[in-house]
This record gives C-alpha cells, sequence and structure tokens, in this order.
C-alpha cells in the first residue's frame, strides 16, 4: 500500500491575508483541488489515517479526503512548514501504511530527497510538487523503494 | 597455402606432438572429440578451467553437452555461472568439424570471464549510481524550484534559496570530482617530482583546523621525525590526504581528535590519518574505496560527501605505486594508512 504525501492546495495570497500564516485559509480554486484529492485518493484502497501540518491550509485539503472516509484529520507539528528530520521520521513511520499525509512544500522537498539519498527512491529527472499533488510513496519497514507522482485534480464544482 | 605435403608415421607423430604443444600454450581452453564424442584432445587451460578443481562437475557436463550439439551439426555456446570452489563464469563455444554432415568431430572453446563479467558488472553499477547521484540533486533542485514559485514569505525564501544552494554546491562537488576521478584513472596526471611530505600533510590539513574546531576535534599532526621526500604529483597526493583528513573529522563525534602522522617503511613513506570516530562495520571495510560506496547513507547526507573521496585516494595511491589500506573497529575509530614510495635517497636524517 502506499502512503501518500499531499502538498497543501493553492491557499489565498499571502498579502491579501493580515491574519496569521498558520490560520490562511484555501481560495476557491485550492477548495476544488481539495475535493480532486478524493479522485486521486480513490485510486488507491481507502486510507485508514489522515494526517497533516496544523496549518489551515493544509488541514482544510485533507477536508473533503477525511469526511469522504469518515476520518478526523490528525494535526502533527512535525508536518509544520520549517520540518525536515521529524517530518522524515514521522513519515517513515508509516511506511507500508495507506495513510495519507497534507504538508508543505519544503517539507515534500525535504522527504523526497532524503527518500532520493537514504533509500535510492527514484523522482525522475525533473520531479514536480504542484500545489494539491501527491505522491504515492511505496515501501514497507521504515524504507520506502518507489515513488509515483499525481498531478492536482481541480474538481468541478465545490 | 600449398597443400600439405604428405607425411611419414614418425613426422606426423612429432607434427602432432608440437601441435599439442601449441595448443597449450594458448590462453583458451580447447577440447577437440572425435565423431563418436570421445575426448581426444584436451589441452592445458581446458585442464585447468574445467577438470583441475573440485566441484566442477557441472562445468565437464556442460562441456559434453556442447560437444554432443555441435557433433549433431550445430554451433553450440553457452554462459555457465559456476559457484564452487569459487564464483567464476565460464563461457564455452563448441564448433561442428570437418563438414557438418556428419561431422566428423567438434570442438569446444573455454574461456573463464569471470573479470570480463566482473568489470561489465562494475561499469553498469557505476553508471546506475552515477545516474542517480547526480538525478538527486537535480530533482531536488526541481522541487526547491516549485516550492520558490509564488512564496512571498521571506524567510522561507531565505530559507529555500539556501537549499537551492546546498543542492547546486553538491551536484558541482559531484562534478568536481568525477572530473579529478577521470583524470586520475586516465593517468593525464603528469609526472612525479620529489616532494616533502611534510609539506603535503601541512597544504592537506590547512583548511581543516577551524572547521575541526568548530565541531570540538582536534586535529593533531605529528611534526615528521626525519624529512621524507616522495615521488609524486603535489597536488593529487595534496587532495589525497585531505580526503582522508575530512573524512576523519566527519566521522569523529565531537570531542574526538583525529592524528596525523608520517615515517619511513622500508622503501616507502607511510602516512597515518587516524580517527576515534564511528568506525567502519568490517562488512564494509573491502568496500568503501568503491565509487559511490557508503556505508551510512543518512550520515552521508550530512556530512555532503560525494561518495568519490576514497575512490579518488586509491586511485592516486595506485598510481603513485603506493597502496591505501584501512582499519577500522566500530565504536572506537579507524586508520587509514597511505603508502607512497620516497624519493631516490630521500630519507635525510635532520
Amino acid at each position: 500500500m502506499p502512503l501518500l504525501l499531499v502538498r497543501h492546495a493553492h491557499a489565498r495570497p499571502r498579502k491579501e491575508w493580515s491574519g496569521e500564516d498558520r490560520l490562511r485559509p484555501l481560495s476557491v480554486h485550492g477548495e476544488r483541488q481539495a475535493e480532486g484529492l478524493v479522485a486521486i485518493a480513490d485510486l488507491f484502497l481507502p486510507p485508514t489515517r489522515t494526517l497533516s501540518s496544523p496549518y489551515l491550509r493544509c488541514l482544510q485539503t485533507m477536508g473533503p479526503l477525511g469526511r469522504a472516509n469518515n476520518l478526523a484529520v490528525e494535526a502533527s507539528d512535525d508536518l509544520a512548514e520549517g520540518q525536515s528530520s521529524s517530518a522524515v521520521r514521522l513519515i517513515r513511520s508509516l511506511a507500508g501504511t495507506n495513510a495519507v499525509v497534507c504538508t508543505h512544500g519544503d517539507v515534500i522537498a525535504e522527504i523526497l530527497v532524503t527518500l532520493a539519498d537514504e533509500d535510492r527512491v527514484d523522482l525522475g529527472l525533473t520531479p514536480r510538487q504542484a500545489k494539491g499533488s501527491v505522491w504515492a510513496l511505496e515501501g514497507k519497514d521504515a524504507f520506502f523503494t518507489s515513488a509515483r507522482y499525481f498531478p492536482p485534480v481541480v474538481a468541478e464544482s465545490v | 597455402m600449398g597443400r600439405q605435403p604428405e607425411l611419414n608415421g614418425n613426422e606426423a607423430r612429432d607434427l602432432l606432438a608440437l601441435l599439442v604443444q601449441a595448443v597449450d600454450k594458448a590462453n583458451q581452453g580447447l577440447v577437440v572429440c572425435n565423431k563418436k564424442g570421445r575426448v581426444v584432445l584436451r589441452n592445458a587451460p581446458a585442464r585447468e578451467l574445467v577438470n583441475a578443481r573440485d566441484g566442477d562437475f557441472l562445468a565437464e557436463k556442460a562441456l559434453e553437452a556442447a560437444l554432443g550439439r555441435a557433433l549433431a551439426g550445430a554451433y553450440h555456446e553457452e554462459t555457465l555461472d559456476l559457484y564452487s570452489p569459487t564464483r567464476h563464469t565460464l563461457k564455452i563455444r563448441a564448433y561442428p568439424l570437418g563438414g557438418s554432415n556428419p561431422p566428423s568431430g567438434a570442438i569446444a572453446l573455454v574461456d573463464d570471464v569471470s573479470e570480463l563479467r566482473r568489470l561489465e558488472s562494475v561499469r553498469r553499477d557505476f553508471v546506475a549510481n552515477l545516474s542517480h547521484e547526480l538525478k538527486t540533486p537535480l530533482g531536488a533542485l526541481s522541487l526547491l524550484a516549485e516550492t520558490l514559485d509564488g512564496e512571498e514569505d521571506p524567510d522561507v525564501v531565505a530559507r529555500l534559496t539556501a537549499r537551492v544552494g546546498a543542492e547546486a554546491t553538491r551536484f558541482s562537488r559531484i562534478v568536481d570530482d568525477l572530473l579529478d576521478l577521470s583524470r586520475i584513472e586516465a593517468g593525464a596526471t603528469g609526472s612525479l617530482s620529489a616532494v616533502a611530505l611534510s609539506a603535503v600533510i601541512d597544504e592537506a590539513v590547512e583548511g581543516f583546523q577551524e572547521p575541526a574546531a568548530a565541531r570540538g576535534i582536534r586535529l593533531n599532526v605529528a611534526p615528521a621525525s626525519a624529512v621524507l621526500n616522495v615521488m609524486a604529483n603535489r597536488r593529487d597526493l595534496v587532495s589525497a590526504v585531505a580526503n582522508l583528513v575530512d573524512n576523519a573529522i566527519k566521522y569523529s563525534e565531537p570531542g574526538g581528535a583525529v592524528y596525523v602522522d608520517a615515517d619511513r617503511r622500508g622503501d616507502r613513506a607511510c602516512l597515518r590519518v587516524r580517527d576515534e570516530g564511528v568506525g567502519i562495520p568490517r562488512r564494509d571495510q573491502e568496500r568503501i574505496f568503491e565509487r559511490f560506496y557508503r556505508v551510512d547513507r543518512a550520515r552521508s547526507r550530512w556530512t555532503g560527501g560525494t561518495g568519490l573521496g576514497l575512490a579518488i585516494v586509491r586511485h592516486v595511491a595506485a598510481y603513485h605505486g603506493g597502496d591505501v589500506s584501512v582499519e577500522s573497529v566500530e565504536g572506537e575509530g579507524s586508520t587509514f594508512t597511505l603508502w607512497v614510495p620516497l624519493a631516490n635517497q630521500g630519507h635525510v636524517r635532520d
């Protein structure tokens, strides 16, 4: 079973948001990408856990998927922006499970490059990570063997 | 070429004896059978390759089968992987002799292609490793670029930009080391000249005092007890020693120490770089000089090694007519020893 690593969907721009960055919500486009995530996850067996960075844009990205599977989205500080080794540890602990994990672009880059370096996972020549996209990571016992990219899907309407 | 003159019995016997001796000198195993499949000639290499060792029952069977196929009129070729008594690979090719319908005999040629196989496999692994090692920082750049796109938080931008710089540096270090390695492997190193080993050591450790101190590691260079002049390409030898010192620091724990010393052993200089660091598991000690071989990938990621440093050291040692070896105990530390031939009258007492 692959673990799904999700980059949060499109959020409202920082300059249009006067509140705390952690509370910056998804844009309308991002909400449709969050709905689209349900369609991507449908390609796999239903998730057993949904985990997310505590930032609102990540929690909101996982909202529709959690509801569709009747799962509470677990917030984890290990997935917050700027994390690296703790996020990698968390991801390793979930290897071989069908958890879905949502985090930030910098954290995803850190995780993927670590897996390429340490586990020799092939990311391809020009790996991408668009907002709302998914990396399906196959592995077990804290070790990953392959990674496959799924571009974001935008639902027709919310 | 004219027709062979008729030979009398003695001449034929002499010629046959000569031919048998000649085929014994070939590098290739050669086995000839008559039309009934009975082996009538087996040269020395064939006896060496197939007969001499225990456990070559499989090889003998394969040889018989190949000759049988050839006697049936068809060229036959097969590659045989054997695991006893040692791992080796034989290539057997068998041809019908004297016309094919029916052949009047058959010949099988046997080659030990183990070394060729090993080199092919080393080359394949190297290309696969190299491709992965170059793809990883490139992939990181691609991922970081997409993260930076549209990012407005200056702190995040600064952090990501630093990561981009680090990955670009990693890429360029791999390319630098590869070019060094390929220059050294190709022997494009220029001539060797007499160089004072103490000067090489001083130059090699020069840049490391500060980073070692920053990590709480003492870097001790023993003063030379005698002047040792070695035959060397100064730049490459400095680079080899620097690689050893760099590794010793990277694999030391804070509070540890790295010791560098050199002395004379016969007609060679012996330079040691010793650390009190994590050590190298016994099973890895043979392989650490291979290109891109890493004992601990996670650690290597943080220390920023290219995976080529020790391969460079080994090649530098080799073209100097020297050698490099390691002794290590896990948890206690490692000692790398670099041997380099002394220059003539290089041993001058102070």
